[in-house]
This record gives C-alpha cells, sequence and structure tokens, in this order.
C-alpha cells in the first residue's frame, strides 16, 4: 500500500542527472535595436567531458560545451524560448558565472538580477562580471587548462588577483546604504604566450614560435580590471593596477607582489611577497564634515632582490619596510582618486563605515553622499613590514 | 502433553544437584500417571521396549544371564552408533557377565538386592542411574545411553556410555579472530558446555538442562551466573523456552524466534555466537546463554543494538586500534545502509549538492545509460545480493568460478556494454565491502533489507524519503525489547555509565564496573587501583587519579 503510494503518482521534481543540461556560465547582452534581452547560455556536454579515455566521442575538435543564445523580454521569456531549443531541461543549480555585457551594464542591472535572486535553481554564489563588448563573445572563450570555459573564469576569479563578487555580494552593495556596487572585469585575449615560451625545444626560435602558434591559440578569457557602478548603472572603469588598489582599499588583498626599485642602485628592482594585510577604515567628523582614516597593514617576504644589500641589518630591512608602503600608499591613492574624483562612486563603502559609526548624522548626510563623497578628506596610514628574506640574508653575488 | 524432564549426568556434583532440583519443580504433578512404570519380570519389559522399537534397526537388545549357573536373566539395549561399544563390552557386560560370578557365589546373589550391588559394585563407570518408568528408560537410550535390565527388579540401571563421531573443535566459521581464541563450539552440547565451564571455573555458573522438541528431544541448556543474572531474567528465559511446544528444535535458530520479543521486527533482538569465550563475555555481564544440542551455535539474551556491530576481537586488541575499528564499523554501517539510497538521492532529486566537477563528470559516465538511476542501482544490487548468495551456497570450487563470472559481469561487461555507470558500480562495491565489516550476520541482513527499503523511499522523495526512513527506523529501534531491556541502551535510555563500552572501547583497567544491565550482586568487575605497581609510580598516579573520577 505505502510503496504503491510511493510509485503512482509519478515522478515530482526526479530528474536523471543526464537528463539536465547543466548550465555553467550565462551571458546577458542588450540588443542594439531593440532593446530586448539576449540570454547566451553555456551548457556543459558531459559526453566530451569524459575523463575516461576510452569513451568515444573524444577528440581534440570537440568542444566541451554548447552555446545557446535567445532573446525575449525578460529573462525568463528568453529562458522559455531557449527551453524548445534545449532537449534537455536547462539546469541552473550550477551555473558558475553570470557575465553581463557594458551596454546592458550602462542601462541598469537591478532588473535583470531580479531573476537570478528570485529564482530557487540559480545559486547566489555565482559570479558577477562585466565584459565591454558582448557578453557571449566571454562564453564562446577557449578554456586551456580547465575543462570549461566558465571552470576556467571561475578558477581566475578565485584566485583573487581582482575583485571576487558574487551574486550575493553584488546584490548587498547595491542595496545596502553608503555603498556601491563594483564587479570585475573581463575581458578577451591571445594568453598563452608566456607559457609557450616556455616550451622546450633546443633549435626553437623564439619568436618564430610565438609568431606561428599565435593565430593557433584561440582567445581566452582573463581578468582585466573592475567595472564600477553607480548605483545598478556601470560608469566606470578601472585598470588592473588601480583594481590591485581597490582591493587594498576595501581590505580584500592579502596576496599580490609589490615591485620597488632598489634604495641604493635605482635601476635594479626587488619584489616583495604580500602574505598578510589588513584594512581598517576609521569614520570621524571634523568641522561637520566626515573624514576618514585608511589604515593599511601589510605584511610580506622578499621575493627577489636584484641589488646588492646587506638585508641581515635591521636598518636596510627598515628602509625597504618604508619604501615598500611608500609604494603602496601612491598606488592607493591613485586608485582612490580615480573612484572619488574621477568617478565619483563610493565602491569602498566608506558611506556605509560612516552610518555605521554615526547612525544619526548618516540620515542627514545619506541624500546627499553622492555630492559629498567627492569631498570628503581621508588619510592614508600604510604600515608595511617584511617578515622574511628567503632561504638568502645577502643577495646572490659573484667572487671578487 | 509435556514430556517430562529428563535428569541428566553431570560429571560434577553441582549440576546434578541443579538438574535434579529443576526436574523437581517444573514437572507438573499428575505426569507420572501417563508413564507406564517397569514391571519386575524381563520378558515383559523387553516386549515393552521391542514393541515401542519396533522396525528400529539401530536398536540392540541384548539379553543373556549372569550368576554362575546363569540363574539370573539380564539384557542391555542400546542404540547402535550412539555408545562406546568399548566401554558397553569391557565395563558392562564383561563385568556382570565374567567378573561378577567370580566375586562370590550364587547363594549371595539371589539373598542379596543383586541390583543394588552391581551398581555399586560391578560397574567401573562414572555414569549410573536407575529408572523406573519405561519412558525413562526409553528417553535414556535414545539419548544414548545404556539400558541394564534385570529380571525381577523394576528397576533399570541407565549406564552413560556415550559415544559417537563428533567433529573436532574448529575454529568458528562465522567468527574468526586474528587475536583470541581458536576454538569454536561444535555440534554436541556437552563438549560446548565443557568449553565454557573450561573459561568459567567459577561454581557460580549453572547450566540447567532442559529437553524441547516432542520428537527431537533436544537438550538445551541454559547457563547463567547465579550472582550475577538476576533470577527475573533467568525465570523469564526458562518461561520462555518452556511455552514451547513444537515437534522439532534442529538448531537455534528455531528458539530464537520462538523468544524473541518482537518477532515481526527486522533486527535479531537475540544474540548468536559459535565463540565460547564470548558466551562467557556475556555470561560474566550478567546475560543467559542459550545452548542447543545439535548447533554450534549459541544464543545470548538479552541482546542490544550496539552489540551487534562489536566483536569479541575488541576486546583483546589493544584498545586504541579497538575504538578505531568500531568507529570504522559504525562508518561502513551506516555506508552499508544509506550509500545507494544517497546516490540515488542525490543523483535525482538534489544535483544541486555535488560539485560542479563531479557532477559533470557523472553525467558524462551516465550519458547512454539507458535505465534511471534507480533502477540501475537496484539492478545491481540484486545482482550482487544474488552473486553472494550464490557462492555461499555453492561448493567452494565453483564458488569461485561464480564470483570470477560475477566480478566480471558486473564490473567490466556491465560498464562497457553501457548497461550501468561506473559510478554505480563504485557504490555497489564500496556498499558490499561496507556490508561485510559489519560483524554479525543477523545485522548485516537486516541491512541488506533495509538499504532496499530506504532506495525506495529515495528514489520517489529524495533526501526527504531517506530521512523519513531513517526515522521510522530509528523510532522501531526504540521500541524494541530485548528480555525486557531497550533494544538501544544505553544510548537510549541514557547509562553514560556504560558509554565506556560503546562506540568506542576504553581501556579495560577504566572499565571498574559491569554494564548496568547487571542489577544485583558485586558490580565490580576490578579493584580501582589495578595499575598501581611499584616502579610505575607516575603512571599510577594518573591512573588512579583518573579511576577515581
Amino acid at each position: 500500500m505505502i510503496v504503491l503510494l510511493l510509485l503512482t503518482p509519478g515522478c515530482w521534481s526526479r530528474k536523471e542527472i543526464n537528463d539536465l543540461a547543466v548550465i555553467l556560465a550565462v551571458g546577458l547582452d542588450q540588443e542594439p535595436q531593440s532593446n530586448q534581452l539576449r540570454l547566451t547560455l553555456q551548457i556543459a556536454k558531459p559526453k566530451s567531458l569524459t575523463a575516461g579515455t576510452k569513451q568515444a566521442g573524444f577528440g581534440p575538435g570537440q568542444k566541451p560545451t554548447w552555446i545557446i543564445s535567445g532573446t525575449g523580454d525578460t529573462i525568463f521569456e528568453a529562458t522559455r524560448n531557449l527551453a524548445t531549443e534545449s532537449s534537455r531541461d536547462l539546469y541552473w543549480g550550477h551555473t558558475i558565472l553570470l557575465v553581463m555585457g557594458d551596454r546592458l551594464a550602462r542601462d541598469g542591472v537591478n532588473q535583470v538580477l531580479d531573476f537570478f535572486a528570485r529564482a530557487q535553481q540559480p545559486r547566489e554564489i555565482m559570479w558577477i562580471m562585466v565584459t565591454r563588448g558582448k557578453a557571449e563573445d566571454i562564453l564562446r572563450s577557449h578554456a586551456e587548462l580547465e575543462s570549461t570555459p566558465a571552470q576556467r573564469i571561475g578558477f581566475l576569479i578565485r584566485s583573487k588577483t581582482g575583485l571576487t563578487v558574487n551574486l550575493k555580494d553584488f546584490v548587498t552593495m547595491m542595496t545596502k546604504t553608503g555603498i556601491n556596487p563594483a564587479a570585475p572585469e573581463v575581458g578577451l585575449a591571445t594568453v598563452g604566450l608566456s607559457e609557450l615560451k616556455k616550451l622546450p625545444g633546443p633549435d626553437n626560435d623564439e619568436k618564430g614560435d610565438q609568431g606561428n602558434r599565435k593565430n593557433e591559440m584561440p582567445p581566452q578569457a582573463k581578468l582585466t580590471g573592475t567595472a564600477l557602478f553607480r548605483e545598478a548603472k556601470l560608469v566606470g572603469w578601472l585598470d588592473r593596477k588601480e583594481t590591485r588598489g581597490l582591493l587594498w582599499l576595501k581590505g580584500e588583498a592579502t596576496k599580490g607582489i609589490i615591485t620597488i626599485p632598489c634604495p641604493n642602485h635605482p635601476k635594479e628592482k626587488l619584489s616583495v611577497d604580500i602574505m598578510r594585510g589588513s584594512t581598517e577604515i576609521t569614520p570621524s567628523i571634523a568641522r561637520g564634515k566626515p573624514v576618514f582614516t585608511i589604515k593599511i597593514k601589510m605584511e610580506g617576504d622578499l621575493k627577489e632582490v636584484h641589488c646588492p644589500l646587506p638585508l641581515g641589518e635591521p636598518a636596510t630591512i627598515h628602509h625597504l619596510e618604508k619604501e615598500f608602503a611608500r609604494d603602496m600608499e601612491e598606488r592607493v591613492r591613485g586608485t582612490f582618486y580615480k573612484i572619488q574624483k574621477q568617478y565619483a562612486v563610493d565602491v569602498i563603502g566608506l558611506g556605509n563605515h560612516f552610518y555605521r559609526r554615526y547612525p544619526q548624522e548618516w540620515k542627514i548626510l545619506a541624500p546627499r553622499w553622492e555630492k559629498v563623497f567627492p569631498e570628503v578628506g581621508v588619510e592614508f596610514q600604510v604600515q608595511t613590514s617584511i617578515i622574511h628574506s628567503g632561504f638568502l640574508t645577502e643577495p646572490l653575488e659573484p667572487w671578487k | 502433553m509435556k514430556k517430562p524432564v529428563k535428569l541428566k549426568f553431570g560429571s560434577k556434583g553441582t549440576k546434578v544437584k541443579n538438574a535434579n532440583s529443576y526436574a523437581q519443580k517444573e514437572e507438573p504433578p499428575g505426569e507420572e500417571k501417563c508413564s507406564l512404570g517397569l514391571s519386575s519380570s524381563l520378558e515383559e519389559n523387553l516386549g515393552h521396549l521391542r514393541e515401542i522399537f519396533a522396525k528400529s534397526t539401530d536398536i540392540i537388545f541384548r539379553d543373556f544371564t549372569i550368576g554362575r549357573w546363569g540363574r539370573l536373566r539380564a539384557a542391555v539395549v542400546y542404540v547402535d552408533g550412539l555408545i562406546n561399544i568399548t566401554d558397553v563390552n569391557e565395563n558392562l557386560l564383561k563385568a556382570v557377565m565374567l567378573e561378577m560370578p567370580m566375586a562370590g557365589n550364587d547363594q549371595d546373589l539371589t539373598k542379596l538386592d543383586v541390583l543394588q550391588k552391581i551398581k555399586d559394585s560391578a560397574f567401573p563407570l562414572s555414569q549410573v542411574k536407575e529408572a523406573t518408568l519405561i519412558e525413562q528408560v526409553v528417553d535414556a537410550i535414545l539419548s544414548g545411553d545404556t539400558a541394564f535390565l534385570l529380571d525381577g527388579y523394576s528397576t533399570a540401571l541407565l549406564v552413560g556410555a556415550r559415544g559417537w563421531e563428533t567433529r573436532s573443535l574448529d575454529e568458528p566459521a562465522t567468527e574468526s579472530v586474528v587475536r583470541g581464541p581458536r576454538e569454536g563450539f561444535v555440534e554436541t552440547l556437552r563438549i560446548n558446555t565443557s568449553l565454557i565451564r573450561r573459561k568459567i571455573k567459577s561454581s557460580d555458573l549453572k547450566i540447567e538442562m532442559m529437553k524441547l522438541g516432542r520428537a527431537t528431544q533436544t537438550d538445551i541448556g541454559i547457563a547463567y551466573m547465579e550472582n550475577l543474572a538476576t533470577q527475573e531474567l533467568v525465570s523469564e528465559v526458562k518461561k520462555r523456552l518452556q511455552q514451547i511446544d513444537t515437534d522439532s528444535i534442529l538448531e537455534s535458530g528455531y528458539l530464537e524466534e520462538f523468544i524473541e520479543d518482537n518477532p515481526y521486527s527486522l533486527f535479531s533482538q537475540v544474540n548468536r555466537t559459535e565463540r565460547p569465550d564470548k558466551v562467557a563475555a556475556g555470561l560474566l555481564e550478567g546475560r543467559i546463554a542459550i545452548l542447543v544440542d545439535g548447533t554450534p551455535f549459541a544464543l545470548i539474551v538479552p541482546a542490544l543494538f550496539i552489540e551487534f556491530l562489536q566483536a569479541s576481537e575488541d576486546y583483546y586488541e589493544r584498545y586504541m586500534i579497538s575504538s578505531f575499528v568500531r568507529l570504522l564499523r559504525y562508518a561502513a554501517f551506516m555506508v552499508s545502509l544509506l550509500l545507494p539510497s544517497l546516490y540515488i538521492a542525490i543523483t535525482t532529486f538534489h544535483q544541486e549538492m555535488l560539485p560542479t566537477d563531479l557532477l559533470l563528470s557523472i553525467a558524462a559516465q551516465r550519458e547512454g545509460v539507458p535505465f534511471p538511476a534507480f533502477v540501475e542501482a537496484l539492478l545491481m544490487e540484486i545482482s550482487f545480493e544474488a552473486l553472494r548468495e550464490a557462492g555461499i551456497r555453492l561448493p567452494r570450487p565453483i564458488g569461485q568460478a561464480v564470483s570470477i563470472v560475477g566480478a566480471l559481469v558486473i564490473g567490466e561487461a556491465s560498464v562497457s556494454a553501457g548497461i550501468v555507470s561506473p559510478a554505480m558500480v563504485i557504490i555497489v562495491a564500496v556498499t558490499g565491502i561496507s556490508s561485510f565489516i559489519v560483524p554479525n550476520y543477523a545485522m548485516a541482513i537486516s541491512m541488506r533489507l533495509l538499504r532496499f527499503a530506504l532506495m525506495i523511499l529515495a528514489a520517489s522523495l529524495g533526501l526527504f524519503g531517506i530521512m523519513a526512513g531513517l526515522i521510522a527506523i530509528v523510532i522501531h529501534l526504540a521500541t524494541l525489547r530485548s528480555f525486557g531491556m531497550p533494544y538501544l541502551s544505553p544510548i537510549v535510555p541514557t547509562h553514560p555509565a556504560a558509554w565506556k563500552d560503546t562506540v568506542i572501547r576504553t581501556p579495560w583497567w577504566t572499565m571498574l564496573t559491569r554494564p548496568p544491565l547487571i542489577k544485583k550482586g558485586n558490580l565490580h568487575r576490578q579493584r580501582p587501583y589495578t595499575r598501581r605497581w611499584p616502579g610505575q609510580e607516575q603512571g599510577g598516579e594518573a591512573n588512579g587519579r583518573k579511576n577515581k573520577n
């Protein structure tokens, strides 16, 4: 009886794993003429993804993903249109990426994100990113080390070289008071050249080799910077170096490399690897205006030294630490200038920090924060320390 | 109709005494009427016996005369093959036929109570007793005793000169150990009781006897420690056993089903073992062992759920290893119960629970598999069960062939034929290995059946179904009792004092008390300062402190 009850009503939400079209990445663009949404889906093709070599159908020509594209006034409408093209049910539960074209982003993203935040299947942890150009081009990109482009970009983001913003973060930044959203910018590049250089070959003319292979390499996605939003609309970009400054400002960068000139030989360089870091933003009110102190603390290890330096002496290290701090401050200031003066978008969330410290005053300030932000005073305090110098205390120098 | 409880000989006085008192107490009044007394005529007695044993070619009647002039007629009756023929010839027949007449003259014989004299001084055998009822004589003969009947006496002498072919002591096939005693029970009850007696040399060890089965007259031994087992438990076991009225008890499994608290449960509420050491350990915890003649499997009651996941080796190996093995066993228990159903539930209902790479990999493997995951799993599990069953029943050489064929079919061919996915093969294999880790066969069988139920639930309701199934199982377990003991104790109801020997096993020197199963007698197993000896001040002190807690 019970068994009958369980079996007779048919199937509920039961779906075999190979009846699913697993969407790995979503691209959103705006059609130039109709202003309709164009939804591009990158769907995994399990057949060509098998690890086992026995399986037939796995060849170098076989692409691991299938890309379909459709239009609609809403995303859901576009989805329904696409469902007629896919033999399997679209499955959003494993979507890794959401790429938005800049045209759409400039128009505002809050409407399109509604679907992803509202629906059950898409995860809150899908990465959000913006590209200059069409999102579908990013989805079409090639993946060298990973099996699918979506996974490749996912890993790129996780390596924390740029901003890491997922759907939840983005929606939080968009709706929270006193902060504007930012998302990583992704672009296409013929990457892989530097790796090709390392290919062994005794009589390889390096340039010739590059030249030959350049054409063969399909474009791959690459993190190129940061897209800055005011409320939900894209307003500007930061390049990679500025992105790093932004990460320090936001307290997200705990890793990275800084190369500074040697104190005694300005032509030679040395590199410091940042191991740990923290950022502390303290708002205060001075003469009725909000003032912020941004304290950045970094710890790093010396990774490469090109010039002869007495590294065993504390004074040298101390000097290097100062240089290191000065360089960082310069970069942070540069980024902050761009954010504050050029674009006037508070992506660091200074307003939010202020709100948390002075909730009453913020009520007055909030409506005109956009105007106040470009004028606020900011004091930077950068503290750095060098912890290790590696296995070598002195730089490598030939015997004299 | 109830058979009169037969008196058994014991090599030790205590046993005989016990058996007597037991028989006197339990024999219902009026039983005598049903049974015919022996007459003083040998002819008549032999006639009765011949009638009773008609057409039984294995019953030997040997009548002869004793005394110098052959004045006294006598007979021996026995079952061929159940007696030690040398004993009967040398010590019984030779004694009365040749040596007796030398000892005195006929005059003396006729005047004296000859039977008493024969009993007292003629038989150089230790087990001799008298019987006055035909029924007793018949029972004794069928059990392997030799009946000695003398003309003119309405009393027969039952001489215990039993001897039949038995299997030698072997390592228990179902419970082999790496470390621990390698002897197991055999089919003969008397040898089995002697094995227990050799482990526990205490007069508190009582082994009471009864016979069950109208046709089989199977000897049943009820062993317990008088100072440890509660009287209520002992009488409850006896009561349940006495209520059995069936014609055959061929294995202890018959008894198990008769005396279980909940016969409809999938879970066995009676523990069974082939190991004397396990029985001894049970007795020393206040449990009762039921030994059945004709099977090497003894029953131990009450049995708790956790005991089915313990092996006797846990107590012989060092406690850290034992605890690790026990944890492993619990994990394997859950795996063997849940793995296929979890796989079905997650791949057909909750794909979002899988990491993306794994999802794609499983999806790739399932490309071209024509069945849903549930059917696939069912197919594999059933063929695995069939393979296991085939391997057990077949003679060993053919069994190997079956496993080779099975491994090829299940592992290799079905995957390359695209009928099942490689992931499913792994799932079934891991489940199979895990189910072998569960040390008790009864529990392993329960798991196998429940696994199928959970697979159906998983295929229809997903993880929700699995949870519902698990909750139902736990509720059922919580309601079970084994001879009054809650099945899940000491976990539920909670007895933290007994947790030293549950999921982990703490060292022996910390287990100061016996499990709280025993409500009487000396609860303390050992002195609290066992590990204090000179030269170990530091350790001793530490241990002493630990023991005080």
